[in-house]
């Protein structure tokens, strides 16, 4: 929680914010990106309460949570989102813009390991990053719906605590509802 | 086969149509047998063709028997879940009342949506969850395991799962179970799909998981009995909106006793939509709380009571037979007399006719705004004035199907200008383009208008069930084959000609036009077509010439400025104007174009089937 530099700055809306990670990278990001992200936006407000301004890329937010390669994806995918301080996009260009988003979405979940997706979520949720945690929460329940429960398990690295009998019973009590499993 | 007719109900604010009917008629030449060999029409919200589809908007069809739940939901459909959850215990606008209903057979490619529900597309197997307060609630508190997800996040992974991924996720671990279990107990909407080797204790069990249920909606592809319905009341104390779809196999065994009963006993139940209601043979509902009913594949009724003071919305499909006995009279007169809050109207049946709408209008139903009387040949001139002397306050009119002629018209624009906003005449074989040119010329406020299938070409198959090949009469009714239809309005969203086959010549200046309908518009001519209609987004034009469609594409690739025409135009002895479409038909660029403000085109999407 330190401050590098007391100079107050006017404001601007590309002032950027340099974030640290746990492997102690620094990334500069953009205001507007960076406050997409709750937990940082709350140290910046904050620090704002108190009487050291504490703006421009002279600060440097710790995320000790989160490592850089995470980060990274996040902060890509902040950008591609409509930017809050942006000026009011006529129609069409925020029909371009969806559409890129869109391309732009499926081709990070392609190339996206599936354990990547559980640290991104995780990340996420520490930076309260709700539009993230909205698209990659829904990306992992896209994954796993119709997987087995043995894949799951692994995926997300549980144990299975059930007795064999219980198991039984559960399996038979919906296997109606079940149609088709994926392969894992 | 089983045709579904859609009401046009909204919820909403009248100006936003729904979803469009279907119409098919036994009675009218080969149309229906003929109906898969015409393009497939579309389903307006996801563009696919609507045979056998299920707009779910998921890519799946429920006529394929090898359906899953795999391919029904690996198209990831997000039901906007953030919204959902920042709302409160109500289900907010995301919910609108009238789902989609599966069309199986012949049907316009009318599709009156709100822009409202196409962002919410309906996957098939969902739950959906509404937490009711958002802050208080706490996340089922349970010590993670090391490096596992925090148990929020496993509430919004699993929260965004169907109810099947649901089932199976309890089984990964107790801690998994736990949330699952929470989840099923805050459940207050689920759309589940009964598959066929299914039985009731099954759906029970799942029914049982979440008492909290207020919106149900099953698609049978098992057969529903009165066990099932029994089933539901039980589990479901809560319930206020019930749907049951059918598959085309399922059969819908419930008697109009175990109906009757059914919603007595639910005190809560404001929706009931049900399909496949062959079997009732005749039923007596009493409810006070019941404000929407959809009942359809109804047959032979002995008798149809309904004790619903508060009822403001009734759709009523008949089964299209014409050996159908139900004494619609004496229905509608029942309507009339207990349920004095109806707002909207719904009736198709081949059997209706002008003692019915009599009965109708005999009735002092205040507040009626949407009247909807289809497939019913004996509907005349006489009842249009009948139902304009009553209800001059109606905002849509559907009489498609009907017999009435361009003078019919003539009533409705003397009478419903000031609200009238959908006006329906598809299937109308007396109506002209005279007439059509005439509504829209009168009628300010008009925002959908259906002409499908009624400027018909007499000679052609397509035709009307007269199909005399007298030269004689061919020469005389020349004046029905090539048709022309002007139409400039200022509001008009949405126009069908689908099947206008005798239309020859097109020109349209509405630049409030978004969705135009011009299947199996085989004999429009390509160089008779003008659209001026700059907020056009999609027209369909399947089974049209390919110069044709390639016409209307250029047309709508180009940029029109808001161009006020001049044409010229002619005053005839009835007060009408005659416009004169100018000899060519191209775009017309101006010089001061530059001047103009840019007028920003959306992308238009022509239709092909």
């Amino acid at each position: 929680m330190s401050n590098t530099s007391e100079n107050p700055k006017p404001s601007s809306s590309s002032a950027k914010m340099t974030l640290k990670t746990s492997d102690n990278e620094l990334f500069e990001v953009e205001e507007a990106v960076a406050m997409k992200f709750c937990t940082v936006k709350q140290y910046f407000e904050d620090e704002k309460d108190s009487d050291v301004a504490a703006r421009g890329s002279t600060t440097v937010i710790p995320l000790p949570n989160v490592h850089s390669a995470v980060l990274a994806t996040l902060i890509s995918y902040g950008k591609k989102l409509p930017q809050s301080n942006a000026v009011a996009d006529n129609h069409e260009e925020e029909e371009t813009k969806k559409k890129e988003r869109k391309k732009y979405e499926q081709g990070l979940l392609k190339n996206l390991m599936p354990g990547e997706l559980l640290d991104l979520i995780s990340a996420a949720n520490y930076l309260d990053f709700k539009e993230g945690l909205e698209f990659f929460n829904q990306a992992l329940a896209d994954h796993i719906q119709n997987k087995s429960v043995e894949y799951v398990r692994k995926f997300f690295g549980i144990k299975n605590d059930y007795e064999p009998h219980e198991e039984e019973k559960y399996r038979e009590e919906y296997a109606w509802a079940f149609e088709g499993v994926d392969e894992d | 086969m089983q045709h579904q007719n859609q009401p046009h109900f909204s919820a909403d604010a009248p100006t936003t149509p729904c979803a469009g009917p279907t119409v098919t008629f036994s009675s009218a030449a080969a149309d229906h047998k003929r109906g898969k060999k015409r393009g497939s029409y579309n389903c307006g919200r996801c563009g696919l063709p609507k045979k056998g589809h299920n707009c779910h908007t998921s890519i799946t069809t429920t006529t394929t028997t090898d359906t899953t739940t795999a391919t029904t939901t690996s198209s990831p459909i997000i039901n906007t879940p953030t919204s959902r959850a920042d709302s409160s215990a109500s289900l907010s606008s995301t919910r609108p009342p009238p789902p989609r209903q599966p069309y199986t057979h012949f049907r316009r490619a009318l599709s009156f949506d709100d822009d409202v529900r196409a962002g919410f597309p309906e996957p098939e197997p969902e739950v959906e969850e509404e937490e009711q307060e958002e802050e208080d609630f706490g996340y089922p508190s349970m010590d993670p395991e090391p490096g596992a997800l925090p148990a929020s996040c496993l509430w919004e992974i699993l929260r965004r799962l169907p109810p099947v991924g649901l089932l199976s996720a309890a089984r990964v671990s107790k801690s998994w179970r736990e949330t699952s279990k929470r989840l099923w107990k805050a459940a207050e909407e689920l759309r589940l799909r009964v598959p066929a080797r299914a039985q009731v204790g099954f759906v029970g069990s799942v029914l049982q998981k979440c008492p909290g249920l207020v919106r149900l909606s099953l698609r049978m592809e098992s057969d529903l009995d009165a066990t099932m319905l029994a089933c539901i009341a039980f589990s479901c104390p809560n319930l206020e909106f019930m749907e049951i779809l059918k598959s085309d196999t399922a059969i819908n065994r419930i008697n109009g006793d175990e109906l009757g009963r059914f919603v007595a006993d639910k005190r809560c139940l404001k929706s009931l939509k049900m399909e496949g209601c062959s079997n009732l043979g005749g039923f007596v509902l009493c409810s006070s709380s019941l404000s929407t009913l959809w009942l359809s594949d109804l047959y032979s009724l002995s008798k149809m009571v309904f004790n619903c003071p508060n009822l403001k919305e009734i759709s009523l499909e008949f089964y299209r037979q014409e050996n159908d006995s139900t004494d619609l009279t004496t229905m509608v007169d029942g309507l009339g007399r207990n349920c004095l809050r109806l707002q909207n109207i719904h009736i198709a049946s081949v059997r209706l006719s002008h003692s019915v709408v009599l009965a109708l209008t005999a009735a002092n139903l205040r507040g009626l705004r949407m009247l909807s009387l289809v497939l019913g040949s004996e509907i005349t001139d006489a009842s249009v004035a009948a139902i304009a002397s009553s209800y001059p306050n109606l905002e849509l009119l559907d009489l498609s199907g009907s017999s009435i002629s361009d003078s019919g018209i003539g009533m409705i624009c003397n009478v419903f200008p000031e609200t009238l906003s959908r006006l329906l005449l598809a299937l109308c074989p007396n109506v002209t383009s005279s007439g059509i040119q005439f509504a829209t010329a009168q009628l300010p406020l008009l925002e959908l208008m259906d002409c499908g299938m009624t400027i018909c070409d007499p000679n052609s198959q397509n035709g009307i069930p007269d199909e005399s090949s007298d030269w004689e009469l061919r020469n005389t009714a020349n004046h029905l084959i090539y048709q022309k239809l002007i139409i400039k309005h200022g509001r008009l969203k949405k126009l069908s000609l689908w099947g206008c086959s005798g239309l020859d010549a097109l020109y349209l200046n509405c630049p409030e036009l978004n969705d135009l309908n011009l299947n199996s518009c085989k004999n429009l001519h390509p160089e008779r077509l003008l659209l001026q209609c700059s907020k056009l987004e999609s027209v369909h034009a399947s089974g049209c010439q390919e110069l044709l469609i390639g016409a209307v594409e250029s047309q709508v690739s180009n940029d029109f400025p808001a161009v006020e025409n001049v044409l010229p135009c002619k005053r005839l002895a009835d007060g009408s104007k005659r416009v004169r479409v100018p000899h060519f038909l191209s775009a017309q660029s101006c010089d001061d174009d530059k001047k103009r403000r840019r007028v920003e085109r959306r992308h238009c999407n022509v239709l092909v089937s």
